[in-house]
């Protein structure tokens, strides 16, 4: 799972208001080269929760100096703040772990990278 | 409130509505009645009344008070076809004045005028006209009977009623022979536990001058108001061509629906009654009781404590009568496939027919889908670049990689089939379809390509396509298909081109299938099966069988106006596919 997928989930449990962010457990990161594309991280930007991308990152370990704040216009021109994004974005890769549903505690295992977020009639 | 206004002179005015409204429903009467109705001046024993029906909210008691300043109830009859804008009047003996007592009457807000009929009309049609070979025998057994009939098998629930799991569904017990309802088969080997009740062994002798064949397998089926039985068709290949129904206590309506065309035809089973069910009504016509506590027919009735004794021949021989989309014995044991009617039914059929199916043929599944259709390539390249586009229903990814400067993720219900995605390099997340955890506003664009079919009732596509439009930013694109009914729109631009929708050309398709309905199980011959599950086939390869709704022209259409915020953009036809593009407002 990348944590673009990540930041654009979120919890369709019965009774969670927002759902998001899920919380993210980890066990296996993966990182995997992606070929850099400047425009799509600009486009990507204003769809962004950017804090939850920022606080994410760093709990993986793979922070190597994301901005805190994105600029009014959610625009950079700055290319390698760019491939910092991207990075962080596209090539890391969560390859075991879970996710919880931040309202109703619900764990959704991530297994060979691939979150199960299915949910029964009740849940 | 009734009050009755009496016009004196009639303005052109209303002359002209009097005479459209005559003929729209002289139009519908002659079609339920099967040949033309005139209207006449001269009086006779038929009279339309034109805006007096069901569906103008008028009932029988409405009409009967503007009747009753003139005609003694003794002496005419009302007829209310169903779901109609008129109602028939028939008086015993013909009156010169009837017309005029009766025309411009006012009643409930609504003008109603009449016209007498010229031919003598069949009241039967009238009320509905019934399924072929369904027939109705009134008083088959006495009120002292019934009742006693009625207490010996409230006596004998008793024990099963403890034993139901859940109660608010009806007592079912059975005589002769095991029903499984999950199977819908008889176990022909097993001992007879409990035989036929000689209390019923009695009615048989009563019942026989009315039918062939001879009953040795007993349903009984207790009914609280308010409970009812889906519709279903009887199992073609273990019972013989008689099926029957002895109903006590309450009177019931029935739903018959016809599976090829849809009709819905209501019957009313009345108390002391028995229902022979033969030919088209038994074999093709799928019946069943609404869970409800009134019917309305040509009144308003309220259910009671109904039980009815189902009596029917248990038989080895297969089944060859001509309806084969309805026959097991003709589908080599494929299950028989209906409209699903409750939530219930709706996930466990999307369970066993659909999830459960692609995770067993996941691999042999992804290997015959490797061609990506050129209208769904062209939709995604139609994007700006850059876009973030998720697929709803992925399947083996084969639109996952369709363009370099799109982002697009996938999602599945199949976890088999998302790790086929995942070997291949794609980005994807198993869930189901009406439950999509992403968020609002998140896709630039959104794909959902034969995936919508598999949906067993209306109302769980709309939340798919909610959920689908929720997932659209403003001015974001949704593109939807699904399979197609009719098969051979497109037929005269393709040529000579034998290949059925993205999906069964890959099939090796043989030429374009036919639905018979709308509701259908499509079969999957697994090759090299190891699985467990499936049923199988002739030549030992294992068979599944798949859920599809085939959607008619406009139905897709009709779907994607209930969504709100969306626009529909797009409507197409394309290989056997429903094809609809809508915008996020």
């Amino acid at each position: 799972m990348k944590l673009l997928t990540h930041n654009m989930m979120r919890s369709h449990c019965k009774g969670a208001v927002n759902g998001f962010p899920l919380k993210l457990n980890f066990s296996q990161v993966n990182i995997k080269e992606i070929e850099f594309n400047p425009d799509f991280i600009n486009r990507m930007l204003s769809r962004l929760e950017w804090s939850v991308l920022v606080d994410t990152a760093t709990q993986l370990g793979v922070n190597e100096g994301l901005p805190e704040m994105l600029p009014e216009n959610q625009e950079i021109d700055d290319e390698e703040t760019l491939k910092k994004i991207h990075h962080v974005l596209l090539e890391v890769e969560v390859v075991e772990g879970e996710l919880e549903c931040p309202e109703t505690g619900k764990k959704f295992p991530i297994s060979k990278g691939i979150p199960d977020m299915r949910l029964n009639e009740d849940e | 409130l009734l009050y009755t206004i009496k016009f004196e002179a009639m303005s052109k005015k209303q002359a002209k509505k009097h005479l459209k409204s005559i003929h729209r429903s002289l139009k519908h009467l002659s079609d339920l009645v099967g040949h033309p109705c005139t209207p006449t001046q001269t009086p006779s024993h038929f009279m339309l009344l034109a805006n007096a029906g069901h569906t103008n909210g008028i009932g029988r008691a409405d009409v009967s008070s503007v009747l009753e300043c003139c005609l003694p109830p003794s002496t005419y009859k009302l007829f209310f076809p169903p779901d109609k804008h008129f109602s028939v009047l028939y008086v015993d003996s013909i009156r010169e004045d009837l017309l005029d007592l009766i025309n411009f009457s006012k009643v409930r807000d609504n003008v109603v005028y009449c016209t007498y009929i010229t031919e003598d009309i069949s009241l039967e049609s009238v009320t509905g006209a019934k399924p072929p070979g369904l027939f109705i025998h009134h008083d088959i057994v006495s009120q002292e009977t019934e009742e006693e009939l009625m207490a010996f098998f409230l006596e004998h629930s008793k024990n099963a009623r403890q034993s139901q799991d859940n109660l608010k569904n009806r007592v079912t017990l059975h005589f002769g022979y095991k029903f499984d309802y999950k199977t819908n088969l008889v176990d022909l080997s097993a001992p007879l536990e409990n035989p036929i009740p000689d209390c019923v062994a009695d009615i048989i002798d009563l019942i026989k001058p009315h039918i062939f064949m001879s009953p040795n397998q007993l349903t009984v089926n207790i009914y609280e108001p308010g409970q009812g039985i889906p519709k279903h068709v009887d199992t073609h290949s273990i019972f013989t061509s008689e099926i029957l129904s002895v109903s006590l206590g309450s009177d019931v309506v029935m739903d018959f629906k016809n599976p090829s065309t849809g009709q819905v035809v209501p019957v009313l089973i009345p108390g002391r009654s028995l229902t022979v069910m033969s030919g088209e009504s038994r074999y093709l016509w799928h019946h069943g009781i609404t869970p409800r506590k009134t019917d309305a027919l040509q009144d308003v009735t309220h259910r009671s404590l109904r039980i009815s004794l189902t009596l029917r021949e248990v038989t080895s021989e297969p089944c060859t009568c001509p309806y084969a989309a309805q026959c097991d014995s003709q589908n080599y044991g494929k299950p028989v496939c209906g409209a699903v009617e409750s939530e219930e039914e709706a996930v466990r059929v999307e369970g066993q027919y659909v999830s459960e199916v692609y995770e067993q043929i996941a691999d042999h599944f992804s290997g015959t889908r490797h061609t990506p259709w050129p209208g769904v390539v062209r939709f995604i390249n139609s994007l700006p670049p850059h876009s973030l586009v998720l697929d709803v229903g992925c399947g083996n990814g084969k639109y996952l990689g369709a363009r370099s400067d799109v982002c697009l993720i996938g999602n599945d219900n199949s976890a088999n089939l998302c790790g086929i995605c995942r070997d291949r390099g794609h980005e994807v997340f198993v869930c189901n379809a009406l439950r999509i955890p992403f968020r609002r506003g998140s896709c630039d664009a959104v794909i959902c390509i034969a995936m919508l079919h598999h949906m067993t009732t209306p109302e769980r596509r709309v939340v798919v396509l909610q959920n689908i439009a929720d997932l659209l930013c403003q001015e974001g694109l949704g593109l939807v298909t699904v399979w197609a009914q009719e098969q051979h729109i497109d037929l005269a631009d393709q040529g000579a081109e034998s290949c059925l929708s993205a999906d069964s050309s890959e099939e090796g398709g043989v030429g374009r299938r036919q639905f018979d309905s709308q509701d259908v199980f499509v079969d999957w011959q697994l090759k090299g099966a190891s699985g467990s599950s499936g049923v199988s086939s002739q030549d030992n390869n294992k068979v599944y069988y798949r859920y599809y709704h085939v959607f008619r022209e406009g139905e897709l259409a009709d779907l994607v106006t209930q969504i709100p915020g969306v626009e529909l953009v797009g409507m197409t036809y394309e290989k056997a596919n429903w094809c609809a593009v809508f915008r996020k407002l």
